[in-house]
């Protein structure tokens, strides 16, 4: 224990220098795996385990046996927003009840030796949501009253053991997107103090690809790395409805529109190490292509005057820094922990209350039960935070400080034969 | 038992803080008695809105909802956070001396068109000067005060708002501001004079001279100054040939029959009896736009032929808005220079100019405040009420920020007053 408290320690220092600015909640969601949660997310390079058919498909190979795991996290995001000062307004998100699932297997096809071996892995899981709520008749209204992005997708990978030391897979991904944009439209205020607004929802299907190595020099010792390309998505047959009074309708007629984005490709880099049986200490680096996110702009059928949109994102890749570990208490019990920094892509000029990041701390803890070989159960419970950021979203001259925090438990269990 | 003790410390940490919280500044008023709060000015400082301007006796647009959503009355809001204060306004009824509303947007004729406003009038309630004010007021808006009006004895007959000022017959408007004493005052005076003139089509008249603006404007300071601690916010004037109400008609007209548009100049007469085409620098009234291409006054398309133009009351010319604006540069001019003069003999910054003219400047470009834009375009631009004149409670926000940007700006005051939020108020009302 003490030796993951100095790792914790060491790693908390090294990062101590750059603390500040993906905000709790969203977009980017590794929620894949309660084990994996328990220990921040930074299992990449974990190689035995079900997690691994969406952390680490060159490790799929490795995982001892085959088994499907199935769970669910439930996470609790809150953001509040106070204008620069002199101003006093303050207003908080509607907390959400978001709740990915997923569903891991790994499957041994032939025979697995210590040379060689071909293993199957699927994974679903939400690779990307968040659900930014705000009161309807929030200061920000005209920017942002909901921003909610679903996703679910399967992976499939194969995964070939090339030697005692090598393993790689590949895999495809392919799976749905829904989007939710809510927003009040200025200059249609009704009688009775309602503001107008339009809501914009649209989904698609696409897909991606996904590969990864895992390499094991020693038996203390793994590296993985892994990569999600990233993957466009058009919506072309989106609705935009448009909630207006009376006299208004004209003016503003329900209709289609399309927006189209790319989901940013990942590369994810691990390292496993184990000083000793019952210690295992666990870091990972994420590289998010974020900086593929530079516009989200809805293109309507007829198009309406008083829509503003500020299509402008200009995000920026960004970096994770992870680092876990798991202890095993006895045959049964385990014990994880983990603490990561996860970067902001979004600049301080560009900061929307439609997605109120800000570059977070997350600490995470967990516990792994075994009722025996074949059956176990995960829990994991994770809090992030960001401190306070101010920033503007320049182009609509909205800004002030912005806070954000996260509360999430997971649970999942697991049946390996 | 190690589990529970894990449920429990999880759900200790759940309900022990969801939100974050941010440590919210405090207001402060600084050195302004904002508990004494007097506003001082004409229809815009009473809370004057959707205004029905053809009425004879100029006096509508001023009820219950326009005047709770005065920009004085706004300002009060604001002070309060900073200090317990109570801001009286005249009393007044549901729909005060009436006002215009917007019935229903018509049908669009044809595809490339848009949809007209039909605005009604609502009429004046009955008995709506009966009230008299039993308390101090601090709005002393008074609807229709021209700056040659100030030093004029005023009477309830011929005035009947005048009493519910909590005015004596024979008493002017300085002897009013005189009695009442303010600590903090806001002047917003001369606006009525231009907009006379623009009403009156360019009637020279109507603008006083320079140096009868400056003299009753220093007496205007020189009682609200009595009280030898008080503090002013004096608001220079804005240009309002660039208010909706003149500068909404384009000099061309979308002519349409059939529905296929055609452009039509505009035709007009000139200050000096000229008929021509309209140029870009004139200013057509609002008011006109209904009768444009229908037989009104005689024959030919009212406005499309030099036979009949629009007539020269409707219109202020090029060069009729020249003279508004030297006019006007002139009064602004008098205005730094005296608020200049008195703050050098008080040696210390007792008065503000309010940079009005600046700000509603910026309306022709438009400006963006938290992800509203607002402009000064008719109906759609959220700060000009129905009459294309006077303000939408949004527009009443933005100005009072005015008020408070300045107060705010200004570091001898000390003062740290919260701005309003604009999205809160409403623009125009749609049915």
């Amino acid at each position: 224990m003490k030796r993951i408290f100095s790792f914790l320690l060491f790693f908390s220092t090294v990062l101590g220098s750059s603390l500040y600015a993906m905000g709790p909640g969203g977009l980017q969601w590794y929620y894949c795996g309660s084990r994996q949660m328990g220990m921040g997310f930074s299992g990449v390079a974990l190689w035995d385990g079900l997690s691994t058919a969406a952390f680490n498909p060159g490790g799929i190979c490795f995982s001892r046996r085959s088994g499907v795991e199935i769970g669910s996290s439930w996470l609790r995001p809150a953001t509040t927003f106070l204008e620069a000062s002199p101003g006093i307004y303050v207003d908080s998100t509607i907390i959400p009840s978001l709740t990915p699932l997923f569903f891991n297997a790994v499957l041994h096809v032939s025979p697995t030796s210590e040379e060689k071996g071909l293993s199957l892995g699927l994974s679903v899981n939400q690779p990307f949501g968040t659900s930014v709520i705000w009161p309807d008749n929030w200061k920000g209204k005209f920017i942002s009253q909901e921003f909610t992005l679903n996703t679910y997708f399967a992976d499939i990978t194969a995964s070939i053991r090339l030697n005692k030391k090598v393993g790689i897979g590949i895999g495809g991904s392919y799976g749905a997107i829904t989007m939710i944009s809510r927003r009040a439209l200025r200059d249609t205020d009704g009688q009775n103090l309602d503001v107008g607004s339009v809501s914009m929802s649209g989904s698609d299907l696409t897909w991606g690809i996904l590969a990864g190595i895992c390499l094991r020099p020693s038996d203390q010792l793994a590296i993985s790395a892994t990569a999600h390309s990233p993957m466009r998505v058009e919506m072309i047959n989106g609705l935009a409805d448009f909630s207006v009074p009376t006299s208004l309708e004209n003016t503003y007629p329900d209709q289609s529109f399309r927006t189209s984005f790319w989901l940013p490709g990942r590369l994810d880099i691990g390292f496993n190490y184990r000083p000793e049986s019952r210690l295992l200490l666990t870091a990972a680096i994420n590289i998010v292509g974020w900086g593929m996110w530079d516009s989200l702009y809805y293109d309507l059928e007829t198009p309406v005057n008083s829509l503003t949109q500020y299509p402008e994102r200009g995000y920026r890749n960004s970096t994770s820094l992870r680092a876990g570990g798991e202890y095993s208490l006895s045959e049964k019990w385990l014990l994880r922990s983990g603490l990561y920094l996860e970067n902001t892509p979004v600049t301080d000029q560009q900061l929307s209350p439609e997605v109120p990041d800000a570059t977070s701390i997350g600490l995470t803890a967990g516990l792994g039960w075994m009722l025996n070989e074949r059956f176990g159960l995960d829990l994991a419970y994770q809090f992030s935070f960001t401190g306070e950021r101010s920033a503007l979203l320049a182009p609509a001259k909205f800004g002030g400080t912005y806070e954000s925090l996260l509360h999430s438990v997971g649970v999942s269990m697991k049946y390996q034969w | 038992m190690r589990r529970l003790y894990t449920w429990v410390f999880i759900l200790a940490l759940l309900s022990a803080s969801c939100r974050p919280s941010l440590e919210i500044p405090n207001p402060s008023a600084g050195i302004l008695a904002v508990d004494n709060f007097v506003a001082i000015g004409d229809g815009y400082t009473a809370g004057i809105s959707n205004a029905n301007l053809s009425d004879s006796s100029f006096l509508s647009g001023w009820y219950q909802e326009s005047q709770a959503n005065s920009f004085p009355k706004l300002l009060s809001h604001q002070f309060a956070y900073a200090k317990t204060l109570t801001f009286r306004q005249p009393m007044l009824s549901t729909h005060g001396n009436g006002h215009l509303f917007l019935e229903s947007m018509s049908q669009p004729l044809c595809e490339f068109t848009s949809s007209t406003p039909v605005i009604l009038t609502e009429k004046a309630d009955q008995g709506w000067t009966e009230s008299i004010p039993t308390g101090l007021l601090g709005n002393l808006g008074f609807q229709g005060l021209s700056i040659s009006d100030v030093t004029v004895p005023q009477h309830g007959l011929s005035s009947p708002i005048w009493p519910m000022l909590g005015g004596q017959d024979d008493e002017s408007y300085l002897q009013l501001i005189s009695k009442r004493k303010p600590g903090l005052f806001t002047l917003f005076v001369g606006l009525e004079d231009l907009l006379s003139f623009g009403l009156s089509g360019g009637n020279m008249e109507k603008l006083p001279s320079v140096g009868e603006f400056v003299a009753n404007f220093q007496q205007l300071l020189s009682v609200s100054m009595e009280d030898e601690e008080s503090i002013g916010l004096i608001a220079n004037l804005p240009d309002p040939g660039n208010f909706p109400f003149f500068k909404q008609i384009e000099p061309k007209f979308v002519n349409i029959e059939n529905c296929r548009g055609s452009l039509n100049p505009i035709f007009i007469t000139t200050g000096l009896g000229d008929v021509q085409e309209a140029r870009d620098a004139d200013r057509i009234h609002l008011s006109v736009a209904p009768f444009l291409g229908t037989d009104y006054l005689g024959s030919g398309p009212f406005g499309l032929s030099g036979n009949n133009p629009v007539p020269s009351d409707w219109v202020i010319d090029a060069w009729e808005h020249e003279m508004l604006r030297q006019q006007l540069l002139a009064y602004n001019q008098a205005i730094d220079s005296i608020v200049y003069t008195l703050n050098a003999k008080a040696g210390y910054q007792r008065l503000a100019v309010v940079n009005l003219f600046q700000s509603f400047d910026a309306l022709n470009d438009g400006i963006l405040e938290d992800g509203i834009d607002l402009n000064n375009s008719f109906l759609s631009g959220g700060i000009f009420s129905l009459d294309g004149i006077y303000l939408t409670p949004r527009g009443n926000a933005w100005l009072a920020n005015q008020f408070i940007n300045t107060i705010n700006h200004l570091t001898s005051f000390g003062a740290r007053i919260p701005p309003l939020d604009l999205t809160a108020y409403p623009g125009i009302r749609y049915p």
